[in-house]
């Protein structure tokens, strides 16, 4: 009887552990939800304070390459001026060709025309190390300006092509 | 594993609803970039921000697995439950369903809900798994064998490549469960099956790099070598488990030789090297048992079956039949056993300080091994308890929220700064504009702009040459009629004057004759002119509304400031929470360690008892064997 008591305590000390661990499971969750929810609404905070829509300006990178360019790194000018410019970790790399997008600056402007200007390095075709520079010219009108910078192969060419796209 | 049944699955959704995701919206794209470079968090709230901006079509399939998997992978098991149930009865393609039903089931797996996933696997059909490619059959048939094997039910492992690192798992439990079941021997034959195959890492099947579609591979070098350590780590745990099979089996020589393929380097050495000294000892080499017994005695403790080492060390010289060395060597163990008791008890004091496993979660956090300095040695069996490994990961996230919430508050006070500088220059901007009455000046010009107009259309109608002189026709014009009103003051004085009334009328009717020559084209000018400033007023009047509509922003400060006082109230809410949490998962850590402190503290003064027991029993035999001299000597003396 003794034994069957102590049992009985077991199974129900156990019982009661297992939904504390539950619910501590549940309490970590809602606040890793609760965190992520108020990262983006501090993001969208930033970009409205920070890029005003009327001034705002954003350039992505995407690639479709692989064969011939391996990014490894990028310098952006605008109106010959440096404003940003990253170097790729492999796995930045990799995301690029598989797809991501990467944001590569986000500033502000003035309404008019401007200039910009991305200087590519990495590996080109037969591996060897490529340098490119490519340039647009864009009107920043009142509404948030995007441009888009494609790394493309080009089979006929056997070289990469790098285009720009207005978003 | 999961990652990559996941990256695969993903690409299968991207290629089954056609185009690539630099195609899509660059809210998508920002989403991949993060989260093929693995940091969950990042795309998660991208993800969330791209859904916000409404850049993703809310009914497709694609963002809410994605979803689904990051929620999974972030640690947000409901989520990610919710979601792909809910997708389950949106996809109506078979292949697609059955890999959101296996990825369930991986999901319940690692939840420890062995009937969910077994019943998620059920509704995937054995055609469909012929549908789904190399890898995504791989994973389905682990988590069948392995959930049969967890059922406690024998498998057919010959369907897993040779080299895959899961066949080296299910094979190990599945030994293990004969282990259990009494078929030792079955055990011994498959263990031995399994280690005559040698590790090869650059085939390692499951673990190996995904195929073709990716030119650089998805494992970084680090990656490879945990994985080629993992292998290694598994083949030390088979081997150590062979030999403990044989030596049950009293195959004593099978058994060292197994022991002796065990890494040096390895967290299974010290547990080795103990049952190499038994199994030496159970074949009567006392010698070799006991340098292996002191080598192991003189290193640090990782493992609790080092504890037996002193002990050890004392019974070999027994057996040897060199009781002093015994006795010194067990007056030793019960010193080193009074000192672990000691240590110990101060550890269970220093366990109960909210730091005490900073160091440990640290490296934790940053993928590294655990150094002695880290986590004390005695506390390393907890390493291998999936619960507190669980809670150690659950610690890690919640100092990494803690340190985003930071972060983010020091944000807002930035913002708030910044919001009251530009309040700031923007009432100065007003009070300068009013000052110099710039916004009046506009309206003004209009008016003088309107008058042109008049003017214009007035000569138009009047067809007025002259009014359209240029300067210096008008100053012409002026002197001709200086000159005419002069002429009339002074006509009678004048003999001449008809003569000079002709010259000015002749002056007066060259120049109206050249304003009619350029009349069209001096009107042409004077219209084009009027059109210029129209537009040059048109550009002042937008630049005026940008103004009116900057100073109105002024009133958005207020709703900024808004903003910030409620991400506020919200982040200081997470913070609270954090801690709560942190406190309750600390406590649960502590007491874990603190019932395995307890635990090694009674082992270690069993041990000190035996040790005692021992030194008594020692010297009464060397007392009694003393006796037992004594009177020899006495009679020779006699």
């Amino acid at each position: 009887m003794k034994q069957f008591c102590l049992s009985l305590m077991l199974l129900f000390t156990l019982g009661v552990q297992a939904q504390e661990s539950s619910a501590l499971n549940t309490q970590i969750e809602d606040l890793k939800k609760q965190v992520i929810s108020l990262n983006r609404d501090l993001y969208l905070l930033e970009e409205d304070l920070l890029f005003p829509a009327s001034t705002q300006v954003a350039v992505y990178l995407d690639m479709d390459a692989g064969q011939y360019f391996r990014i490894d790194a990028v310098e952006l000018h605008l109106d010959d001026k440096l404003v940003a410019s990253h170097l790729y970790t492999q796995r930045q790399a990799n995301a690029l060709v598989r797809g991501g997008v990467q944001k590569l600056y986000l500033g502000n402007l003035a309404r008019g025309e401007h200039k910009l200007t991305a200087y590519f390095v990495g590996i080109g075709p037969h591996q060897r190390e490529y340098k490119r520079a490519v340039s647009t010219s864009f009107t920043k009108q009142d509404d948030p300006k995007a441009l888009q910078i494609h790394i493309r192969d080009d089979a006929s060419k056997q070289q990469p092509e790098f285009l720009f796209e207005e978003l | 594993m999961n990652m990559r049944l996941v990256v695969i699955l993903l690409l299968a959704i991207a290629q089954s609803s056609g185009g690539r995701a630099a195609d899509q919206p660059p809210g998508w794209g920002e989403v991949l970039y993060e989260y093929f470079q693995g940091n969950h968090f990042e795309a998660l709230t991208q993800l969330e921000i791209a859904a916000h901006r409404q850049q993703l079509d809310p009914s497709a399939a694609q963002p809410a697995l994605l979803r689904g998997r990051l929620s999974m992978q972030f640690g947000l098991y409901s989520q990610a439950e919710a979601i792909f149930k809910q997708q389950l009865d949106h996809l109506d393609k078979p292949t697609l369903q059955a890999a959101v039903y296996i990825q369930l089931a991986n999901l319940y797996e690692q939840l420890g809900d062995l009937e969910a996933a077994r019943t998620a696997l059920t509704n995937v059909a054995e055609n469909q798994v012929a549908g789904l490619n190399a890898e995504q059959q791989d994973k389905y048939w682990y988590l069948v064998a392995s959930l049969q094997i967890q059922g406690g039910t024998l498998i057919d492992i010959r369907r897993f490549p040779v080299n895959a690192l899961s066949r080296e798992y299910l094979n190990y439990n599945l030994a293990m469960m004969e282990a259990d079941r009494g078929e030792t021997q079955n055990a011994v034959a498959r263990l031995q099956s399994m280690l005559k195959v040698r590790p090869n890492s650059e085939d390692a099947g499951f673990f190996s790099r995904v195929g073709d579609w990716v030119s650089g591979g998805w494992f970084s070098a680090d990656e490879q070598q945990i994985n080629t350590e993992e292998q290694a780590s598994l083949k030390d745990r088979q081997w150590l488990t062979l030999g403990y099979l044989l030596q049950s089996l009293g195959r004593h020589q099978d058994a060292i030789n197994a022991y002796q393929q065990v890494r040096q380097d390895s967290v299974d050495t010290q547990a080795a090297m103990l049952a190499w000294g038994w199994a030496a000892a159970e074949r009567g080499e006392f010698q070799l048992a006991l340098s292996i017994w002191q080598l192991l005695a003189q290193q640090p403790v990782y493992q609790h079956e080092s504890y037996e080492a002193p002990l050890a060390v004392a019974y070999a010289y027994e057996k040897l039949n060199a009781p002093r060395q015994a006795l010194t060597a067990l007056n030793q163990a019960s010193r080193q056993y009074s000192e672990w008791i000691n240590r110990l008890q101060a550890e269970r004091v220093q366990l109960y300080q909210s730091d005490f496993f900073q160091p440990y979660v640290q490296t934790w956090q940053q993928g590294q091994s655990t150094p002695e300095d880290v986590l004390s040695p005695v506390l390393m069996p907890l390493l291998t308890d999936d619960l507190f490994s669980q809670q150690v990961a659950q610690l890690a996230d919640l100092q990494q929220a803690d340190q985003r919430v930071l972060y983010a508050l020091q944000q807002l006070t930035m913002f708030e700064q910044l919001i009251d500088e530009r309040q700031q220059s923007a009432q100065q901007r007003g009070e300068a504009l009013a000052h110099n009455n710039l916004l009046q000046t506009l309206p003004t010009l209009q008016q003088q702009r309107d008058g042109l107009q008049t003017q214009l259309d007035t000569v138009e109608h009047q067809q007025d040459a002259l009014a359209l002189l240029n300067d210096d026709g008008q100053a012409l014009l002026q002197r001709i009629g200086k000159a005419d009103t002069r002429l009339s003051a002074i006509e009678q004085q004048m003999p001449d004057a008809d003569s000079y009334r002709a010259r000015i009328r002749r002056l007066h009717g060259i120049l109206l004759w050249q304003a009619e020559v350029d009349y069209a084209s001096n009107l042409w000018a004077g219209k084009r002119n009027l059109q210029a400033l129209d537009s040059l007023l048109a550009s002042g009047q937008t630049r005026l509304g940008s103004i009116y509509q900057a100073m109105d922003r002024r009133a958005h400060f207020d709703a900024q400031r808004a903003r910030i006082t409620g991400l506020r109230s919200g982040l200081l809410l997470a913070q609270q929470t954090q801690q709560r949490l942190q406190d309750k998962l600390l406590a649960r850590m502590q007491q874990a360690a603190d019932v395995l402190l307890i635990e090694t503290e009674q082992q270690l003064q069993r041990y000190r008892r035996q040790a005692q027991i021992a030194i008594v029993r020692l010297q009464d035999e060397t007392l009694r064997k003393q006796q037992a001299i004594k009177p020899e000597g006495a009679r020779d003396e006699g």
